[in-house]
Formats: C-alpha cells, sequence, structure tokens
C-alpha cells in the first residue's frame, strides 16, 4: 500500500455513492413530482417531513449529497471526454460547487 | 485456391488504409475488388492482394487460428482479428480496413506497438517470489510448494485469476479505448489486466510493486469505464472489469491510509 | 529504409464515430441532467423553509409543461444510468466476491433494492392523497 499521490480515489468513491443514490431515489422523486400537485404534496406534510423529522432530514440528505458529487464528478471526466483540457482551477471550481451545494443541502434542512 | 477463384465470378470491395513512409505525407485508402470465397477470412483476402494484386501491401499476421494476437485492426469501425473474421460475414458490402486506432502507423496496416510492450512491461507481469520482492515482507499467506520446489495451487486459486490470464497482447482494448486516445500515457487495458492477473495469483507476492503504475494517475484512474475494451476482447478477458476492480481496492486502500497513516509507511 | 511512424490525431467529435461510443456519451449525459434536477430539488427544500406560499409556487413550477419535459428526460436517462450502474456493479466488485456469488446475483440483488425503494418513495409521495 503505498501512499496516496491524489485524491482521485476519494472522489471516485463519492462518484460510485452519487451513482448509487441516484439510481436508489430519482426516479421515484422525480415521478411523484410529476403525478402529484401540492394538495398531494402539501405544505404541512413535506415541511413535517423533510424539516422536522429526523429520517426524512436523514433521507434526502443521503439523497442528494453523493448525487451532486457524482454528477460533478462525471462532468468534470466528460469535459476531458470532449478534448476540454480543464486545469487545476477549474478542477477546484467544480469540486468547490459541489462542496456548496452539499453544505447548502444540510444547512437548509437542519 | 485457384480452381476456386476461377469458378467464382462474385467479388467484394476492400478498402485498406495505406500509408508508405518513404512516400507519402497521410495515409490514404486504396480500393481492391478481389474474388468473394466464401469461406475466405480477411487474412485470406490480404495475402491474396499481396500475393495476386499488390506485393507491397503490409501486414502483421501469425497463426491465423486467434491465438498469437497478430494480425489485429480495425474492420469497418470495429477492432478484430484479421483471421477470424470472415468475407461472408460483410458481402455483398464492402469492407472498410484501418489499422488499429491510437497507435502510430507504421506501414499500411503495421502499426507500432513499442510503447504497448513498455507498459505490458511496467505491470512486472511475472511472479514475483517473496525472495523476489524487495519492497515489503509478504502480506499474503505463502502457498505450500511441492518437493520439487513448485506452488502448490488449488482449482479455485487458479479460477480467481484466469480470466484475466487470457491476453494474447493482440492490442485490439488499446484500439477500442477512447481514454487511450485522449491520454496516450494511460497505461491501457491489456497491462493493468494482466498485472491484476498477477495480483490475483496467490503464488504471487508482488501488489505493492505494481500498485505505483496501477493506482498512478495514468494507471486505472485513467479509465472512465467506457468499457468497449471488454467487447472487442477476443478472449473474453474483461480488462474494464479489471481496471475497475482495482479503483475499488485503491480507494479501500486511500481510506485506509487516510485513517491509518502509519500502515501506508514503508 | 527510413521509419517515419504516422499518428492520426483523435478527431474531435470521436464520440459521434461508433455506436458504443454515442451509447457511451448518452450514458453520462445524464450526470448533467441529474445535477440540474438535484439543484431543482435543492431550490425546493430552500422554499420548503421559507413557507407555505414558497413551496406551493415551486409546486406549481414543476407542473410547467417545460419542467415536466425537462423531468421526463431527466427520467429517461435516469432509468440508463440505473441500468447501466447495474450491469457494470458486480464487475467493480471484488473478483473474490465475483467468483463466490456471480454477476447476476448482484446485479439483480441492486435492481430489486432499486424498484423496492423507488416504490416506497412514490407510495410514501401518494400517501397525503388518501389520508
Amino acid at each position: 500500500m503505498s501512499k496516496p499521490k491524489h485524491i482521485e480515489p476519494l472522489l471516485w468513491s463519492l462518484f460510485g455513492a452519487g451513482g448509487m443514490t441516484i439510481a436508489f431515489f430519482m426516479t421515484g422523486i422525480i415521478l411523484s413530482l410529476v403525478f402529484f400537485d401540492a394538495s398531494t404534496l402539501s405544505y404541512e406534510r413535506m415541511h413535517a417531513f423533510f424539516m422536522e423529522s429526523w429520517i426524512g432530514r436523514l433521507s434526502i440528505i443521503v439523497a442528494l449529497v453523493p448525487s451532486y458529487w457524482g454528477c460533478i464528478h462525471r462532468v468534470y471526466h466528460g469535459m476531458h471526454d470532449l478534448q476540454i483540457h480543464a486545469g487545476n482551477g477549474i478542477k477546484v471550481l467544480c469540486y468547490g460547487f459541489a462542496m456548496v451545494l452539499s453544505i447548502a443541502t444540510v444547512v437548509v434542512v437542519i | 485456391m485457384t480452381d476456386m477463384i476461377k469458378t467464382n465470378d462474385r467479388t467484394i470491395t476492400l478498402e485498406i488504409l495505406r500509408y508508405n513512409p518513404e512516400s507519402d505525407e497521410a495515409p490514404t485508402f486504396g480500393t481492391f475488388e478481389i474474388p468473394y470465397v466464401e469461406d475466405w477470412s480477411l487474412l485470406d483476402a490480404l495475402e491474396y492482394i499481396k500475393d495476386e494484386m499488390d506485393s507491397s501491401l503490409s501486414y502483421r499476421w501469425s497463426c491465423r487460428m486467434a491465438v498469437c494476437g497478430s494480425c489485429g485492426m480495425v474492420i469497418n469501425g470495429k477492432p478484430q482479428l484479421g483471421c477470424e473474421t470472415f468475407l461472408r460475414s460483410y458481402y455483398p458490402e464492402k469492407m472498410r480496413i484501418e489499422p488499429l486506432a491510437n497507435f502510430p502507423i507504421e506501414r499500411d496496416l503495421v502499426v507500432d506497438s513499442s510503447d504497448f510492450i513498455k507498459k505490458l512491461e511496467s505491470v512486472k507481469p511475472y511472479i514475483i517470489d517473496a525472495v523476489d520482492a524487495t519492497k515489503a515482507a509478504p502480506k499474503k499467506k505463502q502457498p505450500e510448494k511441492t518437493s520439487t520446489g513448485v506452488y502448490k495451487q488449488k482449482p479455485a486459486e487458479l479460477g480467481l485469476y484466469k480470466q484475466f490470464s487470457m491476453c494474447i497482447n493482440c492490442m485490439l482494448c488499446y484500439s477500442a479505448c477512447p481514454q487511450m486516445g485522449l491520454n496516450p500515457l494511460f497505461t491501457g487495458p491489456a497491462a493493468l489486466a494482466l498485472g491484476h492477473r498477477y495480483n490475483l495469483d496467490n503464488r504471487d507476492q508482488g501488489a505493492d510493486e505494481r500498485t505505483e503504475v496501477i493506482q498512478d494517475k495514468n494507471g486505472v484512474w485513467s479509465c472512465t469505464f467506457v468499457g468497449y475494451c471488454s467487447e472487442v476482447c477476443p478472449k473474453n478477458v474483461d480488462p474494464a472489469a479489471a481496471i475497475n476492480q482495482n479503483k475499488a481496492q485503491g480507494a479501500q486502500d486511500w481510506a485506509l491510509s487516510f485513517l491509518m497513516p502509519r500502515k501506508g509507511d514503508k | 529504409m527510413s521509419r517515419r511512424p504516422y499518428v492520426r490525431p483523435m478527431p474531435g467529435n470521436w464520440f459521434m464515430k461508433h455506436p458504443a461510443y454515442r451509447f457511451y456519451m448518452l450514458r453520462e449525459s445524464s450526470c448533467v441532467f441529474n445535477l440540474l434536477y438535484c439543484i431543482n430539488l435543492l431550490n425546493g427544500l430552500f422554499k420548503l423553509a421559507a413557507g407555505p406560499d414558497a413551496w406551493n409556487a415551486w409546486m406549481t413550477m414543476q407542473g410547467n409543461p417545460l419542467m415536466v419535459v425537462f423531468a421526463l428526460v431527466t427520467l429517461g436517462l435516469t432509468l440508463i444510468h440505473t441500468i447501466t450502474f447495474a450491469n457494470m456493479a458486480p464487475r467493480v466488485a471484488p473478483q473474490q466476491v465475483r467468483k463466490a456469488v456471480g454477476d447476476m446475483p448482484i446485479r439483480n440483488g441492486l435492481l430489486g433494492g432499486v424498484v423496492v425503494v423507488n416504490i416506497v418513495i412514490i407510495a410514501l409521495a401518494a400517501m397525503g392523497g388518501t389520508a
């Protein structure tokens, strides 16, 4: 086991987790929002679940945070595929954005 | 063979990318209309062209039976072995033959594979015995040796790495991999799969010596799991699986070295 | 005889040149849509925190035909992502595990879990309608 020379293994793990959370949660969420309106997904019920209950708050954090990292990781590598040779500045910007989204998600539900 | 050709007036068109380093600025397609013989492989057709039409046509071949890995070429956009590709799969459409992608063209269908050989060597594709392992003490349990000094290996232990040992170095996977074209420094599918094959061998103690190459940015981390390498592999090696198993292993090692930095010290 | 190896440049549109590459790019394009959709969801959380009026306005926006089209495109790409992810997952698993369990049980187990969790999400969402 050699010392890590780059953090790609960490970013890849987050990407793997994001791939998992998108597969597990997004289909249900998208279908719910397409088919149900505010009478079903009422403010009171949604607020009680996502803003007050622990299970709801935890669920939405688990569903969203790894998804940001997974998507942004793929966007970053997708730029390489499109032969846009992003430097370290763009890399910091990409993953920094994932960090900002993650913090925002945790802050808004707590 | 000539009898067969005489009684047959059907033909098939082959477009072949030609490049003569002594006279051509860049490769261009040459067209050959040859007799269509149902049981000819593409290699038979190339042989016919070289014997009867243009003796300057250059291509590599040897065994004619998908074992040697010499006759890899891109046929109608797909990297394939010339010896196991048959005219009848394409007739009456024309066939378009190019040298393997992502390699410099030496001449016609012959590519320069020296960089590939260097990459193969870089993963130390041989059994590194505990005695030879210079960097670390053995971490795996040493398998038992017979009285003649040969390691014993159970069928299940062989089965673990066998798939990754079937590689014939035909380089089709390098031609199939877009990351290879985007980053020529990428170690590439076949070499990484071969490194993985030795890491999975219970007789081998060399995993630590291979880590630097395998876990490098230009190692497994240059792969984005396009997966086409595994689709074109004539021996079902599945290099994409080998590479991505190493990413998972690398991520686990990374986490461990982060949690227990001391363990990573040498 | 002199050597003068010819290096072919990687075409800028390489991903359009082969069906396998086109499908790869389609698979990868799901990340752009999923990212935008996740940002939409985060926005929804902010609206939920802001109060009933903001939430109802956000819910109305989800019913906007353009938004529905965007959601359905995202849904289609999410399904492609989910299936390719499940197909690839066993190949990333340690070789020892693959040999012991087999690729199909890992893939099918994962897909089964995905189906169950998504049904639970839709069922939970629907509960407000009947209650």
